[in-house]
């Protein structure tokens, strides 16, 4: 053991040295900030990389699109990558496949509409050599505030009718019209409320069973699909279901009124709790746009017809497909189950009407008819189940005898396309609503 | 020596292209231009300014016209000087000027805007009328134009079959009223937002505002913008039928010869149906022949690029039409003693001087006397033939020699073999009888020297049997509307219109219209099995028509853009075709045969490829075009009096050398452009030099290739080096370009080292009449090059006989030492470039 020496002097060596041993940590924290930390601001997920995505990518590698298996919108999507694996390497860029496709080293070069910027391939380089962070917890996604102009119509407008209800009791017919749907008193045509802020054209409406709840479905097309639930007493906004990444062409109440089915232009069809608003399922098969959804009378199947052609029939409790009808010849825009739940008729544009006998297994085509000049619109049967009516892009609406398909009358010259169709629940008006505004209450 | 000032302002190339009127100028002016650069000469004062469109009005608010400065110089050539000259208004209350030269409209009346350069001046009236109503763009018009140029019905986006995610648009717009259909009512008017016009879906997309596949196609500013959000908020009007509609197009400058390197803005001016006019430079679609030339941007401004002339083309709704630019060569120019024989030369001279491409030499007479052999009957000449016509001293026996050939059967057999590549004469859809009545009716035809209106003119309107008219076969190879219009207007008119039958023609004016007009001018053709087989007999149908496949009903017969037949009409309507095919006034006939056959002995079609002469594809020299098929329709359509011309022109007279300043004219005729032998040619040159005859199955020995009636005849060597299948009209079937198997044919391959190792052959000859070594060289050189060899030539092959002979003298197989050497001889000349091709 060493004997102590004049205990300032080791002090004020061992002082010294202390000092020296914290001035080079200093230094050495110092240069491990300044290699973990570049000189330049980092760059981050939320703020930089995603609305580089956005702006460029996401048309075909969104949840809906997903071109080669690859979804960009989100950090984790990124890091999972598509088909061809990850798409980024983290600290790696010249790894990253992100980065090969955009420099053309891996073909096709990507993205097709357009080569990006080199100072945009840049910053999603640097960003992934940075380690391709996430977004912080807590860090917002910056809104997209596309610059729309402010533009006026400069002429007198009378937006269209998207669809058509009556109510169960028959005492209110619901109109969905741009942003806003009324309801009016079928006996005197006038408007009683008016339902307003829905984003776009409301292209679909329904009742509950019990008619106290009109779901009102829409959504702004190619951004996001959307519907408002609605108390049809106090005229209050009960829930808005938000999901869907493109317009809502139809929308749908089981037999109970539990749930709601919409169907979009999105390709997808998704069930919702009709109280809570919460998504139950997806129900994902057809290959194009969505343009019409109905439950079967019993409630125990939903039957889509799309734009790929098919009409396809759904098990309504487990969403499992049951079976396709593809006969068709051009996209279906309409479908209408005979009330009783027996057959099913759907039109589109190929112009003819067609019926099919439905059992569990299957779909048997009986009637196949060129019903119309022009693209179909509509079809709707009669309470009754005697009558079919279809409408038409050829300005006309047809009535016909369900079982035979002979034609019994035909109201032509309409002052426009009749887009939305429906009987009221006695049998014994037709609403018609028509592309230039106007609503009808015939007598079929 | 630039060509002369610009001719009249409308398209297509103007029709005169004068020299300044004193020749002494010309001469003086020529000589001071070989020394002074380019930049000099535009220092000097402008001779002339023009203000271009001319004068303008501008109807309505929305009216707009960019305007152009054109100097011209004293030497003729042009510069676009709009940003040099000074613009005023004499008015600005009736209309507006901005930096871009554009003109706006204020208020109603007239005034004159003027330009000065230096001295120059230069003035256009311009109208302005209504410029206080307001007025919606139209959706056929303005919107679909957009639309086009934006590139969304492009192919390869919504304008494809199936469109693109569920939006479908007609290619290029080809069909207004279903595109409104489908922007305005489609998916329940998911993409038009008559409310809040911006909202569109058709707006935000192409902005790029929300995410778009096919990117960004213009930003919220920009005029295309503009006009779709009008349109939309004045309620998105339909298309109606008494739109005006686009009658033609102005380019301006029509033409130019411009400095090397420089810009120039291409104005177009559209014309329509109710007299109005509209600047649509923006909207048009540019291209331009000849990037080596002039490249061209999305807004019509030409760069100059290198040497020469390009078209720049121009497409915009369905009319077409060109721009001709051009730069010369930066050499001094000394055209003046090339010769003149006809007025072919007169026009293929001025082009080169106007381009400073100097010429070559003419040809010696042996070089030219071979050329002409094969270029016109596709056989050598023979060693007494060539001493024949070298030791002759007329002045004029290129002319005589030539109009001997036209009478020679072996010219008869080269051009009945050519017309039976055009009209598909073979065993392949043909029985054997019937294709050798085809081809027999082709031969006397042509031995007759058949005006070429009456040759398609039998073609086309003969009824009877296969059997006795030849030319009936024509029906039986082509069983149906479609094709046979197809093939009429390939064959005959020398224009593709295939496109047209799905959509409008991307490249022409031609629309899907024109094309199911055209093919129903055919659907009345009847056949029946005829006594025997191969026998068919060809009538003509009282009824049957082809339907507009989307409109699903024929509509009348019409010839491309001729006039009408009602469909009620019992007049016979094969007649009507053949009527309007074979006019002199037919722009398209005569211009088909007559580039066929330059192209035949030029090298190069005066439009290239051969059977493309479309409106958006020029010729490399229009007027000479425009000479000879006037000369041609003029006597009649005589194609011999036609070969007659280019044969005793100068041009085609020139030797194939080349001088560094003409080396790289490919399309001027500076120079004789080399050109590989065809295969039937390169197989009979081979037989008769090695004096050996072809063999074809089925055929008498001693048939030519070219004497052959069907492709389908088995020979290697003839597939391998290009011949035509003879399955449809293009040109591109024969091949004519070098490849592998070709050459390893030659060298290693049967057909030429079977003919000259045969009995009786020439070498044969040569150890029979026991030829010396220098004679036979002497008669191998004047059968295969037609010259005699030079002196060193024969005295190194001499030197290398000799030794060869030596060797195979070891060798105790070979009985006649004389004989390998030979051989090898021939074999080397045969397989070398002066044999192989025409030069």
């Amino acid at each position: 053991m060493q004997k102590p020496k004049a205990k300032g002097k080791v002090q004020s060596a061992k002082r010294k040295s202390r000092r020296r041993a914290s001035a080079s940590f200093t230094f050495a924290l110092c240069l491990l900030h300044f290699a973990l930390c570049p000189a330049f601001p980092a760059v981050s997920y939320l703020q930089d990389v995603l609305p580089i995505l956005r702006d460029n990518c996401l048309a075909c590698h969104s949840s809906a699109t997903k071109q080669g298996g690859l979804v960009m919108d989100s950090h984790e999507s990124l890091l999972k990558g598509g088909a061809h694996g990850p798409s980024i390497v983290p600290n790696k860029s010249s790894e990253s496949r992100l980065i090969q496709m955009l420099r053309g080293k891996l073909q096709p070069q990507m993205p097709l509409g357009g080569v990006l910027r080199p100072e945009l391939i840049d910053t999603l380089a640097q960003w992934i050599d940075a380690g391709a962070p996430g977004p912080t917890p807590g860090e917002t996604i910056p809104a997209a505030a596309p610059k729309i102009p402010d533009i006026r119509p400069r002429t007198a407008i009378n937006p269209e009718v998207g669809s058509l209800a009556f109510s169960p009791d028959g005492k209110l017919l619901a109109a969905g019209r741009y942003k806003e749907v009324q309801l009016l008193d079928p006996s005197t045509s006038k408007v009683l409320a008016t339902l307003t802020n829905h984003s776009d054209v409301v292209r679909s409406v329904a009742f509950s069973p019990d008619g106290k709840l009109l779901a009102a479905a829409g959504g702004s097309p190619a951004q996001f699909g959307e519907v408002v639930v609605w108390s049809t007493d106090t005229r209050e906004r009960r829930a808005t279901l938000r999901g869907h990444a493109d317009a809502i062409y139809a929308v749908a109440f089981s037999s109970d009124g539990a749930r709601l089915a919409t169907a979009s232009y999105d390709k997808l069809i998704k069930l919702w709790d009709a109280s809570s608003g919460k998504e139950l399922a997806t129900l994902k098969d057809h290959i194009d746009s969505i343009f019409a959804l109905a439950f079967s009378p019993d409630g125990k199947r939903l039957a889509s017809g799309a734009a790929d052609r098919t009409i396809k029939l759904w098990d309504a409790q487990s969403g499992r497909r049951l079976f396709t009808l593809s006969e068709p010849l051009d996209a279906i825009l309409t479908l209408a189950f005979h009330p009783s739940g027996k057959q099913i008729a759907a039109a589109g544009a190929d112009k003819f009407i067609r019926v099919w006998d439905l059992t569990d297994k299957g779909g048997t085509m009986v009637h196949s008819l060129a019903g119309h000049e022009d693209t179909i619109l509509k079809l709707a049967y009669s309470p009754d189940g005697k009558r079919l009516v279809s409408s038409s892009a050829d300005r006309s609406i047809r009535f016909w005898n369900a079982a035979t398909l002979e034609e019994i009358k035909v109201l032509g010259s309409q002052s426009d396309w009749v887009q939305a169709l429906t009987f009221s629940p006695d049998g014994k008006r037709l609403a018609a609503g028509r592309f230039d505004g106007s609503i009808a209450l015939l007598t079929p | 020596m630039w060509g002369g000032p610009p001719g009249p302002r409308l398209a297509p190339w103007p029709a005169s292209f004068q020299p300044p009127p004193s020749r002494r100028l010309r001469v003086l002016s020529r000589f001071a231009l070989c020394t002074l650069p380019f930049a000099l000469v535009s220092s000097l004062p402008a001779q002339t300014l023009v203000l271009l469109p001319g004068d303008t009005t501008l109807q309505g608010p929305r009216a707009y016209q960019k305007l152009v400065v054109q100097a011209t110089y004293p030497d003729a050539h042009q510069k676009d000087v709009t940003s040099q000259a000074n613009l005023t208004i004499a008015d600005p209350k009736i209309a507006s000027l901005d930096q871009e030269a554009t003109l706006r409209p204020q208020a109603d009346g007239t005034t004159t805007v003027t330009a000065t350069l230096g001295p120059q001046r230069a003035s256009l009236r311009i109208t302005v009328r209504n410029a206080a109503q307001p007025s919606a763009p139209n959706f056929r018009t303005h919107v679909i134009p957009i639309l086009t140029k934006a590139g969304c019905n492009s192919g390869a986006c919504h304008g494809a079959l199936a469109g693109k995610n569920g939006f479908k648009l007609t290619l290029r717009g080809y069909d207004p009223e279903v595109d409104f259909h489908t922007l305005t009512r489609e998916a329940l008017g998911r993409r038009v937002s008559l409310p809040d016009p911006a909202r569109s879906l058709m707006l935000l997309k192409p902005t790029l505002t929300i995410p778009h596949g096919g990117g960004k196609r213009f930003d919220v500013s920009s005029p295309e913008y503009n006009t779709l959000v009008d349109w939309i908020a004045n309620g998105a009007p339909a298309p109606r039928d008494s739109d005006p509609r686009i009658q033609s197009l102005d380019i301006l400058p029509a033409s130019a010869w411009l400095e090397p390197a420089a810009s120039q803005q291409v104005l177009v001016r559209a014309r329509y149906s109710d007299g109005h006019t509209e600047d649509v430079t923006r909207y048009v679609k540019f291209s331009s022949t000849d990037a080596g030339v002039a490249s061209v941007d999305d807004l019509g401004r030409v760069q100059m690029t290198g040497p020469g002339e390009a078209a720049i083309t121009v497409w915009y709704q369905s009319q077409v039409g060109f721009a001709r630019l051009g730069v010369p060569y930066p050499n001094p120019v000394a055209t003046s003693n090339s010769p003149r024989q006809n007025f072919i030369d007169d026009h293929v001279l001025r082009k080169l001087e106007a381009l400073r491409i100097p010429t070559s030499p003419q040809a010696d007479d042996n070089t030219f006397l071979r050329r002409v052999y094969l270029d016109a009957m596709g056989i050598l000449p023979t060693p007494e033939e060539i001493e024949r016509f070298t030791t002759d001293p007329s002045p004029d026996k290129r002319a005589k020699l030539i109009e001997s050939i036209l009478t020679r059967d072996e010219f008869t057999d080269y051009w009945a073999y050519k017309w039976s590549d055009l009209l598909l004469v073979s065993s392949r859809r043909l029985r054997t009888n019937a294709m050798w009545s085809y081809y027999h009716w082709i031969r006397t035809s042509v031995a007759s020297n058949k005006p070429w209106d009456r040759f398609v003119q039998e073609i086309l309107v003969s009824s009877g049997n296969t059997r006795e008219n030849g030319a009936l076969n024509f029906y039986v190879l082509h069983k149906n509307p479609i094709e046979l219009s197809e093939s009429v207007t390939k064959s005959f008119l020398g224009l593709s219109i295939t496109c047209a039958r799905c959509h409008n023609h991307p490249l022409e004016k031609w629309t899907q219209r024109d094309y199911y007009q055209m093919a129903n001018l055919l659907s009345r053709i009847g056949l029946k099995n005829g006594a025997e087989a191969g026998d068919t007999e060809v009538y003509t149908n009282p009824t049957g028509e082809v339907n507009h496949p989307r409109l699903g009903k024929p509509l009348p017969p019409r010839p491309l853009d001729g006039q009408p037949l009602d469909l009620q009409s019992d007049q016979d309507r094969r007649r009507h075709l053949a009527r309007w095919l074979t006019s002199t006034e037919n722009p398209y006939f005569a211009r088909a045969l007559v580039n066929r056959v330059w192209q035949n002995f030029l090298g190069r079609g005066l439009v290239d490829p051969v059977d493309d002469v479309r409106a958006t594809n020029p010729a490399s020299n229009e007027e000479l075009f425009t000479a000879l098929t006037k000369d041609f329709t003029g006597h009649h359509f005589d194609v011999k009096r036609l070969i007659s011309l280019i044969l005793n022109s100068a041009a085609y007279q020139r030797a194939s050398t080349t001088t560094p300043a003409n080396e790289k004219d490919t399309k001027y005729y500076s120079h004789y452009l080399i050109k590989r032998l065809p295969s039937e040619v390169l197989l009979d040159a081979i037989a008769q030099v090695t004096r050996v005859p072809n063999r074809f199955d089925g055929y008498p020995a001693g048939t030519r290739a070219l004497q052959l009636p069907d492709s389908q005849v088995n020979s290697y060597f003839l597939t391998a080096f290009g011949r035509p299948t003879r399955t449809n009209p293009d040109a591109g079937e024969r091949q004519q370009e070098p490849t592998i198997t070709q050459a390893l044919h030659v060298i290693n391959g049967d057909t030429l080292n079977q003919m000259l190792s045969a009995k009786d052959g020439t070498i044969d000859m040569f150890l029979k009449l026991g030829l010396s070594d220098a004679k036979a060289v002497e008669h191998l050189y004047l059968s295969a090059f037609s010259r005699p060899p030079a002196a060193p030539e024969k005295s190194q092959i001499l030197a290398a006989l000799t030794e060869a002979r030596q060797a195979t003298a070891q060798d105790p197989l070979e009985k006649d030492p004389r004989r390998k050497p030979f051989e090898d001889l021939m074999w080397a000349m045969l397989t070398g470039k002066e044999f192989l091709f025409n030069h």
